[in-house]
C-alpha cells in the first residue's frame, strides 16, 4: 500500500511552500538562529558576569535577609510593585533579586554583593522573542513566524512526496544543487516533530496578543489578566494600606516540609510593604514538562493554595507546559544541546530553502543574483552581527549598544555581499549548474 | 536526563525504530515487516515514556529519536556518492507572459488573504471553538487554552488551504464560509457561554 499526492496537488504544494517561504524567510533565519542561541540563556548569563556569587541552595532566613536588604536599597524611591527572587537552580546557581527598576545578585546570607549584569542576554532573549521591537508587534511578528513554520511543515509534506521514502538520503559530498536539497529535505523530515513542538508553542506565547486579546475583548470586557485568571490564577485584590514586609520563611519552610519533591525556584512578592501584599513561590516538579507550580502564601507564610499548573485541567497543565517545551529548559544540559543541535538544523532548511529556490530560478534561466547576494549577506550576517555584539560586550561592557550594533553590522553585511556581487560582474551572476534529474 | 530504568527502556526502543527504519529504507524495495516493526518500536517507545514519565517522558523519547536519526544522517555526510550525472544547462526564457503588475497585485492580494484575513478567521474560529467547549461543560481554563492553542493551529492549515486554490473565487468562498460559520455564534453568545 503506497499513499501519494496527485501531481498536481504536489506542484500547488511546492508553489505554496515556496510562497510562505519567500516571505518568511529573512526573519525566520533570525529567529531560527537566536533561538538556538538562547537555548543557553542561563549560560550566557554566567558568562557575562563570572564573579556574581554562586551557592547551590539558600537558607529561607538569607532569602528574607536579602529581600529586606533589597526594599532597604531602594528607601529612596517607591516600593516596587512586584520583588522577584531567583533561588540557585542547577543551570543557575545564583540568588538574583530583581524589583520594577533593578536586580541585584545577593550572597548565601542575603547580603547585597553587585548589580545584575546580563544586557547581552537580555539583548540576545528580546531578539528572539520580539525582534526588538516593542512587545505587542515583536511578538505578535514572532508568534506569526512560528505559526508559517506549522504552514511550511505542512505545505513541505504536501510538495514533497519522495520525503519520507528518502530520509536517510544525504548526498553532502557532490556539493552542488543536489547537495543543498538534500540537506533542506533531510534536515527538516527529521527535525520535523521539533519544528512542530517549539513552532507552535512559539506561535502560542507570541500570538498571544491576538488570541488572548480577542477573547478578552470578546468575553471579558478587554480585561486580558480576566481571561488568563482561570489558567494561571488570579491576582489578589491589592490594599495599599502601609505593613512590615512579608515574612518569605515561613512559606519556604511549608514548602520544604509539605512539598519535599518539589523545588522552589521562585520567590515572588506582590505588592511588598502593604496590607494586600502576598507570597508567591513557584516551585519546579521533577520530570514535568510545566515550567512549574503557583504556591500562594498570605505575608506570614498562611498557605492559600496552589494554581493547578501541575494538577489542574488539561487546558492550565498543556499552557503551563509551552515554555519549557519552547526553550527546552526540561532535562537539564542533554536536552539543552539537543536543542542547539535541532535548532541549527531548522536554522540550516530556513537558509537552504531560500538557495534552492534561488537556485531553481537560474536554472530556468532566470537567475537574482543581486536577490542571492543578499540572502548570502543575512545568512552569514545574523551569526556575525550577534558575534559582533557579544565582543562588543566584552570590550564595552554591559551598556554596550546591542540593539544598534546588531542591526547595523547585519545592514553592512548585506550591503558588503551586494558590492561585492556588483564588483564580480556577470561571472558570479551566472546560473548554477545542475545535475540531470 | 533524570530518569528511571523504563526511561532508558524507552530511549532503546526509541534508537532501535529508528535503526529498523534505516534498515527498512535502505532496500531497493521496502519492507513490510521491517517498517512495521520500526513503527511499533517507535509507537512502544513513546507509550513507554509516557508511562513513565507523561508528556516529559514523551517529549525526552521524541528527542531521543530524532537525535537517533540525526546521527544516522551524519555519518551520511561522509559518505561519497556512487555516481555524479552530468551537470544540466540552464534554460533560457523569454519571460513573457509574465507581467509583474499583475504578479504583484496578485500577490498582495494573496498575502492580505492567507496572512491578516486567515488570522482574523482563525481567531474566530478559535473563539467559537471556545463557547463549543464550555457549552458542552469543558472548564473555562480549557476553553481559555483552547483559543490560544487553537489560534496558531488553524490559522497555518487555513493559510496553506487557501494557497492550494488556485482559483480566487474559490479562495474568497472558503474563507466566507468559515468566517461566518465561526462568527454567528461568536456575536450570539458574545462568547460568555
Amino acid at each position: 500500500m503506497s499513499f501519494a499526492f496527485a501531481k498536481d496537488t504536489v506542484r500547488k504544494g511546492l508553489d505554496a511552500h515556496s510562497a510562505i517561504g519567500l516571505v518568511c524567510c529573512a526573519l525566520l533565519y533570525l529567529i531560527c538562529a537566536t533561538g538556538t542561541a538562547v537555548v543557553l540563556y542561563e549560560e550566557w548569563q554566567r558568562f557575562e558576569q563570572p564573579d556574581a556569587p554562586e551557592m547551590t541552595s539558600i537558607a529561607p532566613a538569607a532569602v528574607q535577609q536579602g529581600i529586606e536588604n533589597v526594599l532597604a536599597a531602594e528607601s529612596d524611591r517607591d516600593t516596587t510593585t512586584h520583588l522577584y527572587v531567583h533561588m540557585p537552580t542547577e543551570a543557575l546557581p545564583r540568588t538574583t533579586i530583581t524589583t520594577d527598576t533593578q536586580a541585584f545578585h545577593v550572597d548565601a546570607d542575603g547580603a547585597i554583593v553587585v548589580p545584575e549584569e546580563n544586557a547581552w542576554a537580555e539583548f540576545l532573549l528580546a531578539l528572539h522573542y520580539r525582534l526588538n521591537l516593542p512587545a505587542v508587534y515583536g511578538m505578535t511578528l514572532v508568534g506569526a513566524f512560528g505559526a508559517m513554520i506549522v504552514a511550511l511543515s505542512i505545505s513541505g509534506i504536501v510538495a514533497h512526496p519522495r520525503i519520507f521514502r528518502d530520509a536517510f538520503r544525504l548526498r553532502a559530498r557532490r556539493r552542488d544543487d543536489v547537495a543543498t536539497v538534500d540537506w533542506h529535505n533531510r534536515l527538516a523530515v527529521w527535525s520535523l516533530p521539533f519544528a512542530l513542538a517549539i513552532a507552535l508553542t512559539g506561535a502560542m506565547i507570541g500570538l498571544f496578543y491576538v488570541s488572548g486579546g480577542s477573547m478578552a475583548a470578546s468575553a471579558y470586557g478587554g480585561d486580558s489578566e480576566a481571561a488568563i485568571a482561570p489558567i494561571f490564577g488570579a491576582e489578589a485584590e491589592a490594599d495599599l494600606t502601609p505593613a512590615p514586609v512579608a515574612d518569605a520563611v515561613p512559606a519556604l519552610t511549608y514548602m520544604a516540609r509539605e512539598y519535599p519533591d518539589v523545588t522552589p525556584y521562585y520567590v515572588i512578592l506582590h505588592d511588598p510593604r502593604t496590607a494586600g501584599q502576598h507570597v508567591q513561590i513557584v516551585g519546579e516538579h521533577e520530570r514535568r514538562l510545566i515550567f512549574g507550580e503557583y504556591y500562594a502564601f498570605g505575608p506570614q507564610g498562611e498557605f492559600h493554595g496552589t494554581a493547578g499548573m501541575a494538577d489542574g485541567t488539561v487546558g492550565q497543565q498543556l499552557a503551563a507546559s509551552t515554555y519549557n517545551l519552547h526553550f527546552g529548559n526540561y532535562g537539564g544540559l542533554p536536552v539543552k544541546i539537543a536543542y542547539i543541535v535541532f535548532g541549527l538544523a531548522l536554522t540550516v532548511v530556513v537558509a537552504t530553502g531560500t538557495f534552492i529556490w534561488l537556485n531553481k530560478r537560474a536554472r530556468q534561466g532566470r537567475p537574482a543574483p543581486r536577490l542571492a547576494a543578499a540572502w548570502w549577506g543575512i545568512v552569514y550576517g545574523v551569526p556575525v552581527a550577534l558575534v559582533a555584539t557579544f565582543i562588543a560586550r566584552l570590550a564595552i561592557g554591559n551598556t554596550a549598544p546591542f540593539v544598534a550594533l546588531f542591526w547595523s553590522v547585519l545592514a553592512l553585511t548585506i550591503g558588503v555581499a551586494l558590492l561585492r556581487k556588483r564588483n564580480s560582474g556577470t561571472r558570479a551572476a551566472e546560473p548554477v549548474l545542475v545535475p540531470a534529474e | 536526563m533524570a530518569g528511571g530504568g523504563l526511561m532508558w527502556l524507552a530511549a532503546a526502543l526509541a534508537v532501535a525504530g529508528i535503526l529498523l527504519l534505516r534498515a527498512s529504507w535502505a532496500r531497493p524495495v521496502r519492507s513490510t515487516p521491517l517498517n512495521l516493526c520500526a513503527w511499533l518500536a517507535l509507537l512502544a517507545a513513546a507509550i513507554v515514556g509516557g508511562v513513565e514519565a507523561g508528556a516529559w517522558g514523551m517529549a525526552v523519547t521524541a528527542l531521543v529519536a530524532t537525535g537517533a536519526a540525526m546521527l544516522l544522517l551524519a555519518k551520511a555526510v561522509f559518505e561519497q556518492p556512487r555516481w555524479k550525472r552530468p551537470a544540466k544547462q540552464p534554460r533560457e526564457v523569454d519571460g513573457s507572459g509574465n507581467d509583474p503588475k499583475t504578479g504583484l497585485s496578485r500577490g498582495i492580494v494573496t498575502f492580505l488573504l492567507a496572512g491578516p484575513i486567515a488570522l482574523a478567521v482563525s481567531t474566530l474560529f478559535a473563539l467559537a471553538a471556545r463557547i463549543a467547549l464550555i457549552a458542552t461543560g469543558a472548564s473555562e481554563a480549557d476553553g481559555n487554552v483552547a483559543v490560544l492553542g487553537l489560534v496558531p493551529l488553524v490559522w497555518p492549515i487555513l493559510a496553506f488551504a487557501l494557497l492550494m486554490f488556485e482559483r480566487r473565487k474559490t479562495q474568497f468562498l472558503v474563507t466566507g464560509a468559515v468566517a461566518i460559520a465561526t462568527l454567528l455564534p461568536v456575536v450570539l453568545v458574545g462568547g460568555q457561554a
